[in-house]
């Protein structure tokens, strides 16, 4: 359980998405470890092999960040992954998007890789073998076909419900700092300060535990029913669903800021409680 | 491992903070300390260095001639200070720009400078673009230089961010250009409020000194300037490079009625924010 709510110190993580298995690779890893650590995850027995599915290890998307890839390391890293079909690459470099395209592939704008994204049904695999160890501890040594990972649903299955939602957390034990951001489709702990000009979004709640300095927007999929939750709350831009504070301090009804407050949405207007 | 020197990336984000004077001044104080040092100009196209230290006329090859093997070994490249002969500077070139060095070249290039120098200080330049990509390459530690502003700290901060995804460690923080009497009166941010956002090791505090501006232009670094209150904070930071443990940097002890002052400023900053 541990291993889960700390932050990974692999340098390649896998997500499900509805699109398929999305690759994240931390632009900080040697190039050549990052292509020893991709082909390893990819070996994960829990991994399906059903084509299409969200754990499909045949065919994956890549989060590679602003690493910047020339044509040969790109050669290289697609004779690493082998017979492995790559869907398309997601880059906030314009070098490894051209390089991408000039392969063929669909690349898009884009990082989710900086929050160590954990997908969520990848966790709940996790939570679930983890709990399934705990009841029978022999349950390592059976044969893959044996573990939890039958009995979950199938990977085409409806997204989880609300109850699942709420559980998946990224937990982020560090200072985000100016132009860091973190998306997450469900809650975000964040341990640590979040600096001027840097942001979290996410789906379900944000709770901050350190100074909030930077934006907020959580609820970002229209879940008027989020909340924030911070100990130190400065001037700055909040969100939850439709709602927006800016920053001023008539509009809390708190007699000053920085403050700490439950934010909380009614009617497209943000309210605070101080939790003192 | 043991002989080699290290390699310290001077960089701020924003422009005009005073990297390239704290470059030339820390390289001087550690040469005037016995230390073997390059100095590194990694500004392609925007050559700086040189200037502040008066060997404008001294160069014949430079960082782009290195990379692109036009001269035998760096060495030839490399010009001796006029003061001190353990100092050595390498510019950069004026007619090229960024795009004209690779990252792994700047790597491989630090690797054989440190190989031969106690110190490699790197001049970064302003941006988080190539040029900057190019001089944390093959960077050990940093020198984040920063000014009392919002605009200076809130890039120094993206950088710090970006130098900690590159696994550079450490990361500590030179407070330039700072007025401690405006920050008293809380016209200016203090060091705490600097400190409550960036939360870095605090190397050095140097103090606004209009003597900096005219040595910088006469190209005779202010560290060597008996009477220069900047040159005496230099040689702090100097001993602080040398040995992490010994001379702690100490604030200066405020008055009563100046504290109080204080703790009025540090909330009327925290609102105007």
């Amino acid at each position: 359980m541990t291993q889960i709510l700390s932050m990974p110190p692999d340098g390649v993580t896998l997500k499900g998405t509805r699109h398929g298995l999305l690759v994240c690779v931390r632009e900080d890893v040697d190039f050549d470890q990052a292509i020893e650590q991709i082909k390893e995850k990819l070996a994960n027995p829990f991994l399906t092999q059903e084509p299409g599915g969200q754990l499909d290890a045949k065919r994956i998307s890549l989060d590679l960040g602003w690493r910047e890839l020339s044509s040969d390391s790109f050669t290289r890293l697609r004779e690493a992954l082998g017979e492995v079909e790559l869907a398309g690459v997601l880059s906030t470099s314009l070098q490894t998007r051209t390089v991408a395209e000039s392969f063929g592939l669909k690349a898009i704008i884009g990082r989710l890789g900086l929050a160590h994204h954990q997908g969520r049904r990848l966790r709940q695999e996790q939570k679930e073998r983890a709990e399934a160890e705990k009841e029978a501890p022999s349950a390592a040594e059976q044969p893959p076909a044996e573990t939890p990972l039958a009995e979950t649903p199938p990977a085409a299955a409806p997204p989880p419900d609300a109850d699942q939602e709420q559980e998946a957390t990224l937990y982020i034990k560090r200072t985000l700092r100016s132009g860091q951001k973190a998306l997450y489709p469900g809650n975000i702990v964040l341990w640590g300060d979040l600096n001027p000009g840097s942001e979290l979004e996410a789906e379900g709640d944000v709770l901050v535990l350190g100074t909030v300095r930077g934006r907020i927007h959580a609820g970002c999929n229209g879940n008027a029913e989020a909340q924030i939750y911070c100990q130190s709350l400065h001037p700055t831009v909040l969100r939850i669903a439709d709602g927006i504070w800016t920053g001023d301090l008539k509009e809390t009804g708190l007699k000053q800021l920085p403050a700490a407050v439950k934010v909380s949405c009614a009617k497209d207007l943000l309210r605070f409680e101080t939790s003192r | 491992m043991s002989n080699m020197g290290k390699v310290i990336v001077v960089t701020s984000g924003k422009g005009g903070v005073g990297k390239t004077t704290c470059t030339a001044n820390l390289g001087s104080g550690l040469a005037q300390a016995g230390k073997t040092v390059v100095l590194v100009d990694t500004d392609i196209g925007l050559r700086n260095l040189d200037l502040v230290l008066g060997l404008e006329n001294r160069i014949v090859f430079d960082l782009v001639d290195v990379i692109d093997g036009k001269c035998r070994s760096f060495r030839q490249a490399l010009i001796r200070d006029k003061r001190f002969e353990n100092l050595q500077v390498l510019a950069s070139a004026q007619s090229r720009d960024k795009d004209a060095v690779k990252p792994e070249q700047m790597k491989a290039l630090c690797q054989e400078l440190k190989g031969a120098f106690d110190y490699v200080l790197l001049d970064c330049p302003a941006g988080i673009e190539m040029g900057f990509k190019n001089a944390i390459a093959g960077a050990d530690e940093a020198i984040v230089v920063t000014n009392p502003e919002v605009s200076a700290v809130r890039d120094a901060d993206r950088i710090v961010g970006l130098l900690e995804a590159a696994d550079i460690n450490p990361i500590r923080l030179l407070l330039n250009r700072f007025k401690p009497n405006v920050a008293q009166r809380g016209q200016m941010l203090s060091v705490a409020d600097v400190q409550e956002i960036l939360n870095l090791e605090l190397i050095g505090m140097v103090p606004e000194d209009e003597r900096v501006v005219h040595s910088s232009n006469k190209g005779e670094p202010a560290v060597l300037d008996p009477k220069s209150k900047a040159g005496l904070a230099y040689r702090q930071v100097v001993q602080r490079l040398i040995d992490p443990g010994a001379a702690a940097w100490a604030p200066e002890q405020p008055g009563l009625m100046s504290k109080i002052r204080r703790m009025f400023s540090v909330n009327l900053g925290s609102q105007a924010n």
